[in-house]
């Protein structure tokens, strides 16, 4: 069954609450009102019967002073004590002796019968009770009208109503206020977070919390953290950002003013190239470090099955012109493999690793790139004949805007960062090791197998 | 005057060595802090611009290291980080400024001259001598009020020799405030020079030691 939401918990609370209270005390009602009344028939009937006896002790006595005066008094002072009682007396052969006033001139009972029973007279019910002398010569009926009873019942009935009518909203205001005390810890924490400003990231105080909200708090405070961790995250990289900026931009601004007071053609010259360089490097490191932006956000990149062997060779095509100029021999060697990822950050990824390769590898080297299942695992190795990366650096290359010392021609330091970025995204492993010929460097990554 | 300048950026490096030469100063440049080390105590410069993010060591550890092997001209700190933490780290590492890139080539010098100047306990820029007053902002020299154009190696060697009043100076110290390494030395460029000056300011300034050099005379 599905529950209808109300959209507030409050109001969900205070409506099902109140609902089930109503519903409970309903039935109590109705229970307490079947049960009264069945004791009450009881009651009703024990009186009757009593009434029975008692007016025909009474009326067997008179029925014998008739014979002789006539006269009664008893029995319509009874009567007068109970309206609804009626009563006949009839004789063994069926003569009616006498009966009250209301009483109808039928028999009640018919055939002599004895005991409780019911009587039906002008779609009026009657419960009756019968019974015979000693001498078997006179037969005492004594009937009421149910509609006294009903009347009763009615009334019980009523008063249970009205007292429902009192308590239910009552229950009501009393449930309200319970529920609203319950929340109001919750409303506490919740004015003090929305009246926070964009970069207070501050824990909220779980500790007092009850243990249905501690979960949400926790998980609250969870994402606080996380959240405070990827500003921190994000200021540091505008820092440093800013700060790599400011090199390429020295550069620009020193060999622009050279440039103007050059003195002759090669002063003119060298700042001319200076100025080159200077705006390259610029604009790699921009560009640099918009990817790096990009794939930053901590979106889960699955879905898709990427060919790794396809994308190998084509990054290797792309860096075919490159490897030639400088008389690299670049080349592939790969199995059929594929990863669970996106397609375009694993390209970025391998074109950064290609680029390492061959900025650090001397003319006339070499660079391999292979792939396929190791040990369960798929791996992605560029190998290069280049400077090499000593071990105490093989961690500290993956920082961001590190440079090796005597890193020429100088990188953004970027790239390697970027790797790693696109690797974490993908839960992948990195690995550095010896390249090719002892010199040189091998960088292995490592994907889970495709689920 | 001569500079060491400290920079591993090449594009940084080679621009600001030409251009600091082309506002009259002569500079080293080296980009590693060892080769920093091997410049001071090979040479005597009057100013050190020393970049902190060095290859092979912290530019603080060059500059301590300088500041232990007695050096005391200005040491000038090039940074890209301008972090306050930073400039109390390196002013009480030594430096006597810090210069923020990207920077200004002219606000280098001046901030060298100033530099150099409060290091040699003088408070104005112009420095006078006699009837000469030599302004190294604009490289003027004003002789009896006229003011006398100057080139910027002219004004150097005036500038070297009358800072050095009543000391004898080698041709060769007076071309090391000249040139940088590598600059083409013209042969008889120093006796060039003073005989320019002396056409320009009087012939009785400078005198000649034979066999050894210039001077001028203690004021």
């Amino acid at each position: 069954m599905r529950v209808p939401s109300f959209g507030s918990l409050r109001v969900r609370l205070v409506v099902f609450i109140l609902g089930v209270s109503a519903a409970v005390l309903c039935a109590s009602g109705v229970v307490v009102y079947v049960e009264a009344d069945r004791e009450s028939q009881q009651l009703f009937d024990e009186s009757l019967q009593e009434a029975g006896h008692l007016l025909f002790t009474l009326a067997e006595h008179e029925a014998e002073e008739m014979r002789t005066t006539g006269a009664s008094h008893l029995i319509p002072m009874i009567s007068n004590h109970q309206p609804y009682l009626f009563f006949q007396i009839w004789t063994e052969n069926g003569r009616l002796l006498y009966r009250n006033n209301g009483a109808p001139d039928e028999p009640f009972v018919g055939g002599g019968r004895t005991g409780l029973g019911w009587f039906d007279r002008q779609g009026e019910r009657w419960r009756t009770f019968a019974l015979w002398n000693n001498t078997h010569t006179l037969h005492m009926q004594v009937g009421e009208p149910l509609r006294h009873r009903k009347e009763t019942s009615i009334q019980f009935a009523i008063q249970l109503i009205v007292l429902a009518a009192i308590i239910l909203p009552l229950l009501g205001a009393m449930i309200w206020w319970i529920v609203h005390r319950s929340f109001e810890p919750l409303r506490r924490s919740t004015d003090e977070v929305g009246t926070r400003t964009p970069g207070d990231l501050r824990a909220v105080d779980a500790a007092k919390a009850d243990e249905e909200v501690r979960p949400l708090f926790a998980a609250l405070n969870h994402l606080f953290g996380r959240m405070r961790q990827a500003l921190e995250r994000e200021q540091r990289f505008t820092a440093d950002a800013a700060h790599e900026l400011r090199t390429p931009l020295a550069g620009i601004k020193t060999n622009l003013q050279v440039l103007t007071r050059a003195r002759n053609a090669d002063e003119q010259g060298i700042a001319l190239a200076g100025l080159t360089d200077s705006t390259e490097r610029a604009i790699r490191l921009v560009d640099q470090l918009l990817t790096l932006a990009r794939i930053e956000p901590d979106q889960v990149m699955r879905g898709s099955t990427i060919d790794l062997a396809a994308l190998v060779r084509r990054q290797a095509g792309e860096h075919d012109a490159a490897a030639r100029a400088r008389r690299i021999r670049l080349s592939t060697q790969c199995d059929a493999a594929t990863v669970a990822g996106n397609e375009a950050s694993l390209a970025i990824m391998l074109r950064n690793l290609l680029d390492n390769a061959l900025r650090h590898t001397p003319e006339g080297g070499e660079v391999t790139v292979s792939c396929g299942r190791v040990n369960g695992r798929v791996e992605l190795a560029v190998s290069d004949s280049g400077t090499g990366i000593p071990a105490a650096l093989h961690e500290r290359v993956f920082e961001r805007f590190f440079r090796a010392p005597g890193d020429q021609p100088a990188g953004s330091g970027l790239g390697l960062s970027i790797v790693r970025s696109i690797a974490d995204l993908h839960a992948a492993t990195i690995r550095v090791s010896d390249g090719i010929g002892k010199s040189g460097t091998t960088i292995t990554l490592s994907f889970p197998p495709v689920a | 005057m001569r500079i060491l300048l400290v920079e591993d950026d090449p594009q940084i490096g080679r621009g600001a060595q030409l251009g600091l030469n082309q506002l009259g100063y002569a500079v080293d440049w080296v980009q590693t802090g060892s080769a920093a080390l091997t410049a001071v105590a090979t040479h005597d410069y009057s100013a050190i611009l020393l970049d902190l993010g060095l290859p092979d060591t912290d530019g603080l550890a060059v500059l301590t290291a300088v500041r232990a092997r007695g050096f005391d001209n200005p040491v000038l700190v090039l940074t890209a980080r301008d972090q306050v933490a930073d400039r109390i780290i390196g002013l009480d590492s030594g430096a006597d400024d810090f210069i923020v890139k990207p920077f200004d080539l002219d606000e280098v010098a001046a901030r060298i001259r100033a530099a150099t100047r409060r290091s040699t306990g003088r408070v104005v820029g112009t420095l006078r001598y006699r009837n000469i007053e030599l302004d190294p902002g604009s490289r003027s020299a004003t002789v009896s009020g006229v003011t006398t154009a100057l080139t910027s190696r002219e004004f150097a060697i005036l500038l070297d020799l009358i800072e050095h009043a009543g000391q004898v100076l080698t041709r060769e110290q007076l071309e090391a405030s000249l040139y940088g390494w590598g600059d083409e030395i013209e042969s008889n460029t120093v006796q060039v020079h003073v005989h320019h000056l002396r056409r320009k300011l009087g012939k009785d300034l400078i005198q000649t030691v034979h066999g050894i050099g210039y001077q001028v005379e203690k004021e």
